[in-house]
């Protein structure tokens, strides 16, 4: 057995994959279940995947696409800018279902213990439980938009590692692939 | 069974392990219900069978409380902003039916009480 740790996590959507798939992929507004950031990338193997700020002045996630399949699966790798811990990698893949769509998100090579763990294991039920809402309704709850609302007035306390110019020199010197 | 898959993902075995009181086949009838109600998702890996707890149902189930509260906290920052946007020069009307004068403004010899 490796070191590293695998989770999984599932959600049933009441619609088709596409429209699952768009949400999950659109770029043309900020993701609301994505904590409100913006889908930055190609979307083609090899290119860049970064989850920013409104206005792209912070980056919060950043990672290289592995895997586009249109609507099934999306692979790509995955790191917290701010966090010294090694690269992981995200699946999301689409199954169509008796419901609608099966959406489920493997993350991989997680280490034991890391920030990085504690962190995504804290965040994708509510990350897919809110896709989930946004494809079913067209929004999140009021509560979600609330938080959301108090993080964007709080980014002034952001940290500069997370500001997007000190990320990609970071970046530069470490590409976010898989050991 | 749960608690013991939130530490991690587990095969089935370990997890009939950690359950000496149980037998395997009663393991297996939990894990059944459980997986029903997706709580619980399974990988095979060759001839392993590893359990992971999928928290997504907990969450809306948490949601499902929570919001009950939204629409509260809703209406008091609403009230919040009314009384913040008031214009501070404009004193506040008497209420209609308001009892006696308790609440009238204050004379002369009695200056206003300011918070500290």
């Amino acid at each position: 057995m490796s070191p590293a740790v695998d989770k999984v996590y599932a959600v049933e959507i009441a619609a088709a994959p596409e429209r699952v798939w768009h949400e999950i992929t659109r770029r043309d507004r900020r993701c609301r279940p994505m904590f409100g950031t913006v889908l930055v990338s190609d979307l083609v193997p090899g290119a860049a995947l970064r989850y920013r700020s409104t206005k792209g002045k912070h980056t919060f996630v950043a990672g290289e696409v592995l895997e586009v399949e249109a609507p099934r699966r999306l692979v790509h790798t995955f790191t917290f800018p701010n966090l010294p811990d090694a690269p992981t990698r995200v699946t999301w893949t689409l199954e169509p279902s008796a419901k609608g769509t099966r959406l489920t998100v493997t993350h991989e090579r997680l280490e034991p213990g890391s920030r990085t763990l504690k962190a995504v294991d804290g965040s994708w039920p509510g990350i897919l439980e809110l896709y989930r809402q946004e494809v079913e309704t067209g929004t999140v709850g009021l509560g979600t938009r609330m938080k959301l609302a108090l993080m964007g007035a709080m980014s002034f306390m952001l940290p500069r590692s997370l500001r997007t110019d000190v990320v990609e020199a970071h970046l530069e010197r470490h590409p976010p692939r898989l050991a | 069974m749960l608690d013991r898959l939130r530490a991690g993902p587990c095969t089935t075995g370990a997890l009939a392990e950690a359950f000496p009181d149980l037998t395997r086949f009663a393991v297996m009838q939990h894990l059944t219900v459980l997986v029903a109600a997706d709580l619980v998702l399974v990988q095979r890996e060759g001839r392993e069978r590893w359990n992971h707890l999928n928290a997504v149902p907990i969450q809306r189930l948490h949601d499902r409380w929570v919001s009950r509260y939204e629409a509260f906290w809703a209406l008091g920052l609403d009230e919040l902003r009314r009384r913040a946007e008031r214009p501070a020069s404009v004193p506040r009307a008497p209420r209609p039916g308001a009892r006696g004068t308790r609440r009238a403004a204050p004379t002369p010899s009695q200056p206003p009480r300011r918070h500290p």
